[in-house]
């Protein structure tokens, strides 16, 4: 007797999606470099906190958006095959383009329920140069990224939190601040293994609220 | 009679992990009447969300109040005449009816179970405060499920679907097709609901009828639940299951396939989904069968287990009755028939229970006139089905699984460093980083919290741990943000390399002794 009726098995497919500004005020403060260096330690905690979820197969793509926006890593890449290309900052602050670029990827994901919801981060320091109130419009009007579990972290105090808040659109996860490398390795890592460890059935939950800073250097 | 039906329900290798419960839950069987006879197959899947933290409930309770209505339909109206039975006007009544009986049995549930106090702050903590009013304005969104069921008599089929899950009929030939149209709305782990208003509109209802000789007629529907399909890599993966299971039938028959079931869906949700998942297979017999019963397992030491998980998913209520069962039954092993003489006094308790209670509306009922599907339900609390999902055999409110008996007697926990550190462990307990690591720095390292029914030690640190139940060979993975589910069983905990731990219940009367 077959002991498996039907074809393969597989884990079930989740994108992480994150949006990075690369605009000229990320060189600023070292921001650009803390924001590369943040990539490179999130990932191996991803990476660790995955491993107790195994039937879940993670897949990390990276759009960035400075003067145009445009992908990264277009490859949808598993967690373990993850390798880092530094980014450089120069630029305006497209952020329409980029969920211009985001709309049209998503609108192209199968509608079967078998990929689990997306979760879609975006980093930025500043205010968006473009028209991003139609592109956001547009972007959340697509069925996966409206199901997605979209999260934003604030880089320093020129960051544009009402366009963030109204990208995340969920009073249940605050955007997030960063003041410091310190603190956007940690939001950052948050955000990330929040999703990787959280185990299919069950709500990835949301980051708490950043608290007051003392020591903001950005 | 030419159905036959068997079934198969297991725990998911994500939730077991992460201390979650089966919410799934099957029922299915064939029942004489006459000289015909009825099969029903009924599969449900509680939604895994925060604010549906009765789901395990909802779906016994969808299972069973749903298997017995739609048998009473198909004896009252199909058997004689079924394209009468399937008018667009006939199944709105029963789609009402079947949501009805749902609601009802809830409210039954409600009535000796209320929400407790500890649920209710357990969900505002992980889920807000509008999630808690929600559910205090809307009880069933706890109870929340899917509900797919088929229902067939000789020369007809019923296919009934609210949510998501698979409903596939497999012909003669093993071509595999989905007699129900697909629903656009289901994206993403989003599914409609037998807890959203007026949920019998959003049921995709259909039928077939033919000769039992003709080729048109299916050799097999198949019901599952979405962890089935979600642990294949593509649907055409996952449609081949139609053409293999009518071939493992014919060599094998299907109380053979009906052994093999629990493993394999384990392996299953193992390489796949990780989800729960709940499969029912209705086989027809164009021959006619001199036995159309319910191929009923045969209980290897492999199935065991497996079985006994689907009997306390589906009567969690009974779940203490069921646990010293299972105690009883591992000092057996080896002794097969005595093991079947307890599962059978178990299953004859299970369905009298219910029959003792509810006597009077069952003799109405068999009564035949006057007892139509919609006017069951009309101003009375108890659901309309037969069946084992009456909650009148409850043992005293609370009791809704291991953790429940745990949760009644709060902080009863101690976690000894090999150290030579040791720390009391209650609901709210919080263990700070510095008690594993005196130099290290603050912060929290892990919390006790209620999740539904359990009590669980959360990980908030960036440590993942390696969890080893005593009796258990392996060992379980807790990174950030999983947990661990705290019974009466000492577990060895590695935190990391070189910081271990074993955690430990204690006895009600020195933790009072203990409280701080």
């Amino acid at each position: 007797m077959a002991v498996r009726p039907g074809g393969a098995y597989a884990g079930r497919p989740l994108h992480i999606i994150w949006l990075l500004d690369c605009s000229g005020s990320m060189a600023e403060g070292g921001k650009i470099e803390a924001l590369n260096n943040a990539i490179r330690e999130v990932v191996p905690a991803m990476k660790a906190a995955a491993e107790g979820n195994p039937e879940v197969q993670f897949y990390v793509r990276v759009i960035r958006f400075a003067t145009g926006a445009s992908w990264h890593l277009a490859q949808p890449t598993l967690l373990a095959d993850f390798k880092w290309v530094d980014l450089a900052a120069e630029g305006e602050t497209d952020l329409g383009q980029a969920f211009a670029v985001l709309s049209e990827d998503m609108s192209n994901l199968p509608p079967n329920a078998r990929m689990l919801p997306p979760q879609i981060v975006l980093i930025s320091d500043g205010k968006p140069t473009d028209d991003w109130k139609g592109a956001l419009q547009a972007l959340l009007s697509v069925p996966w990224a409206r199901r997605a579990v979209r999260q934003a972290i604030a880089i320093g105090q020129d960051a544009d939190y009402e366009t963030l808040r109204k990208f995340v659109d969920n009073p249940e996860r605050p955007v997030l601040r960063a003041d410091n490398a310190e603190q956007l390795v940690r939001y950052f890592r948050y955000v990330s293994t929040a999703v990787t460890a959280t185990p299919v059935g069950r709500e990835i939950p949301a980051a708490p609220p950043a608290p007051v800073q003392d020591d903001s250097t950005w | 009679m030419c159905w036959k039906v068997t079934h198969a329900c297991v725990r998911g290798s994500s939730h077991q992990r992460s201390g979650l419960p089966n919410q799934d839950a099957v029922e299915g069987g064939v029942t004489r009447h006459g000289a015909g006879a009825v099969a029903v197959a009924v599969v449900s899947d509680g939604h895994g969300a925060p604010r549906h933290f009765r789901s395990q409930t909802g779906s016994s309770l969808a299972v069973s109040t749903a298997s017995g209505a739609l048998r009473d339909y198909l004896v009252k109206t199909a058997l004689e005449d079924a394209p009468a039975a399937f008018q667009p006007g006939r199944l709105e009544e029963l789609k009402r009816s079947l949501v009805e009986g749902w609601l009802a049995a809830i409210q039954f549930d409600l009535s000796r179970n209320p929400f407790t106090p500890e649920e209710m702050a357990a969900l505002e903590r992980t889920d807000g405060a509008a999630s808690r009013r929600s559910v205090e304005d809307f009880p069933q969104l706890a109870y929340g499920a899917t509900l797919l069921a088929a229902a067939a008599t000789g020369s007809s089929v019923l296919f009934l679907q609210l949510g998501d899950g698979d409903i596939l009929t497999v012909s003669r030939d093993g071509k595999t097709s989905r007699p129900l149209p697909p629903d656009e709305r289901l994206v993403g782990n989003q599914t409609t609901s037998l807890c959203q208003p007026e949920a019998w509109k959003d049921f995709r209802a259909a039928w077939i009828s033919g000769s039992i000789h003709g080729s048109t007629f299916p050799a097999l529907v198949v019901l599952s639940t979405d962890g089935y399909v979600n642990s294949f890599r593509s649907d055409e993966d996952f449609l081949r299951i139609g053409r293999d299971y009518l071939e493992m039938i014919r060599e094998q028959g299907l109380p053979a396939l009906a052994e093999e079931l629990p493993g394999i869906l384990k392996d299953a949700t193992e390489q796949g989904s990780g989800d729960d998942i709940a499969l029912a297979i209705l086989q027809h017999e164009p021959t006619g069968s001199s036995s159309g019963t319910y191929a009923r397992p045969a209980l290897s030491a492999a199935s065991r287990s497996a079985i006994l998980e689907q009997i306390k998913a589906q009567h969690s209520s009974q779940q203490r009755r069921i646990e010293a069962l299972s105690s009883q039954l591992s000092k057996t092993r080896g002794d097969y028939l005595r093991l079947r003489n307890l599962a059978g006094t178990l299953v004859i308790l299970a369905a009298m229970v219910p029959v003792v209670v509810f006597r009077d509306r069952i003799f109405l009922r068999s009564g035949g006139a006057g007892a139509t599907p919609t006017g069951r339900s009309g101003g009375t609390p108890i659901p309309p089905a037969a069946g084992p999902s009456v909650p009148a055999v409850k043992p005293p409110p609370r009791a809704a699984g291991p953790a429940a008996a745990a949760a009644r007697k709060p902080g009863q926990w101690v976690l000894r460093l090999s150290a030579g550190r040791r720390m009391d462990l209650r609901k709210g307990s919080k263990i700070p980083a510095r008690f594993l690591r005196p130099a290290g720095s603050g912060g929290p390292y892990a919390e006790v919290a209620r999740q539904g029914a359990d009590m669980m030690l959360i990980n908030e640190s960036e440590d993942v741990w390696s969890v080893r139940a005593s009796g258990e060979k392996q060992a379980q993975r807790i990174a950030r943000g999983q947990s661990w589910k705290l019974g009466a069983q000492t577990a060895e905990i590695v935190f990391a390399p070189g910081l271990s731990a074993e955690l430990s219940a204690v006895g009600p009367a020195k933790t009072a002794g203990q409280a701080q």
